[in-house]
């Protein structure tokens, strides 16, 4: 059997309140089932492999065949916690190696997003 | 957004999700000065950024008025209107480069019918999803997916824009495509539509605008003193 095959997201967050970990991935599953259902939240497979409190940048990883379905809910997120809230995708990559030594992370993020990557 | 702190912050947010070229909208009695202003503080931040205009006419005479009022002074020209007649008039009309169907509450009667003339493109803006709901989500969501079928059908190109006023409201391009992936466009249109059909109409109008433009087709390489 094949392995499953995944992609990273480097996710910045923007809320007016300061979020955990536990409640950006509560809301981004319910927010994939609000769109896509049961099945398509099994066939998306949403999981925040970590999430930077400091400067609100979340890595999530999805099926391969899915990223499209996960970056367009991620656009359509307009409120997290009953609070305003956006998410940007900043970066997409097959590995999260990749993501984190991309230079372009140096070249174009500002610093203050930076932080642990 | 008029303050210019506001409209560098939004500059800087959209050079970082990936923008080269962005549409500011002006108000049809802006002129040059407050146009080049704007342009300079997206184009401090590397961006370059294309003026427009969206009119609201109300009847066809409306329409024609302003468009001879606008459209040399702005690069892209949209029309908003309620009105069947109106809308028929510019979707003929080739001063016209997009049309917004979202102020019509309902376009099901709406004859949309490309002409040869016409160079005007439907616009699906994000924000009528994410900001400004008229209607509950599922029936936005179809009437969007409706709009889309129709201009595919009537092979309208499409242009997904974000329709953002607030940082908050800004998103990726390549999310933006995403959505409308989701609302019915093929990968490649979808990609298309936020990259290469915007970027092909402003580089057509700024050629239009320009002082060697002649006609359609026809450019002045030079003039010859007799």
């Amino acid at each position: 059997m094949n392995r499953r095959a995944w992609r990273y997201l480097l996710v910045k967050v923007v809320a007016d309140k300061a979020l955990t970990k536990k409640a950006f991935s509560e809301n981004l599953a319910k927010s994939v089932e609000h769109l896509f259902g049961h099945i398509g939240l099994t066939e998306i497979s949403p999981r925040v492999v970590s999430y930077d409190q400091d400067c609100s940048i979340a890595l999530v990883k999805c099926s391969r065949e899915s990223v499209q379905k996960l970056r367009a809910t991620l656009a359509l997120i307009t409120k997290i916690e009953d609070s305003p809230a956006a998410a940007f995708v900043l970066r997409a990559s097959g590995t999260i190696r990749g993501l984190r030594q991309s230079p372009w992370i140096e070249k174009s993020l500002p610093s203050i997003w930076r932080g642990s990557f | 957004m008029e303050d210019p702190a506001a409209q560098k912050e939004m500059a800087e947010l959209a050079r970082c999700l990936g923008y080269s070229l962005v549409a500011v909208t002006f108000h049809p009695r802006d002129r040059d000065e407050k146009v080049n202003g704007v342009r300079k503080i997206f184009l401090d931040v590397g961006l370059d950024v294309a003026s427009r205009v969206d009119i609201s006419p109300r009847s066809r005479n409306e329409l024609l008025k302003e468009l001879r009022a606008v459209r040399r002074d702005f690069e892209i020209v949209a029309i908003e209107s309620s009105s069947n007649e109106t809308l028929t008039v510019a979707q003929r009309d080739s001063r016209v480069d997009i049309i917004c169907l979202d102020a019509t509450p309902s376009n099901r009667g709406l004859a949309l019918n490309r002409a040869i003339s016409s160079s005007a493109h439907i616009e699906i803006n994000m924000s009528t999803l994410i900001e400004t709901r008229r209607l509950p989500e599922h029936l936005q969501i179809a009437k969007i997916m409706k709009e889309i079928a129709k201009a595919k059908q009537n092979k309208f190109g499409i242009v997904i824009s974000s329709g953002a006023d607030n940082p908050m409201y800004l998103r990726a391009p390549r999310d933006v495509a995403a959505v409308g992936m989701l609302l019915g466009l093929d990968k490649e249109a979808a990609l298309k539509s936020v990259s290469s059909i915007p970027t092909s109409l402003v580089n057509k109008n700024r050629a239009k605008l320009g002082s060697r433009y002649a006609k359609e087709g026809a450019r002045v390489i030079g003039i010859r003193n007799e």
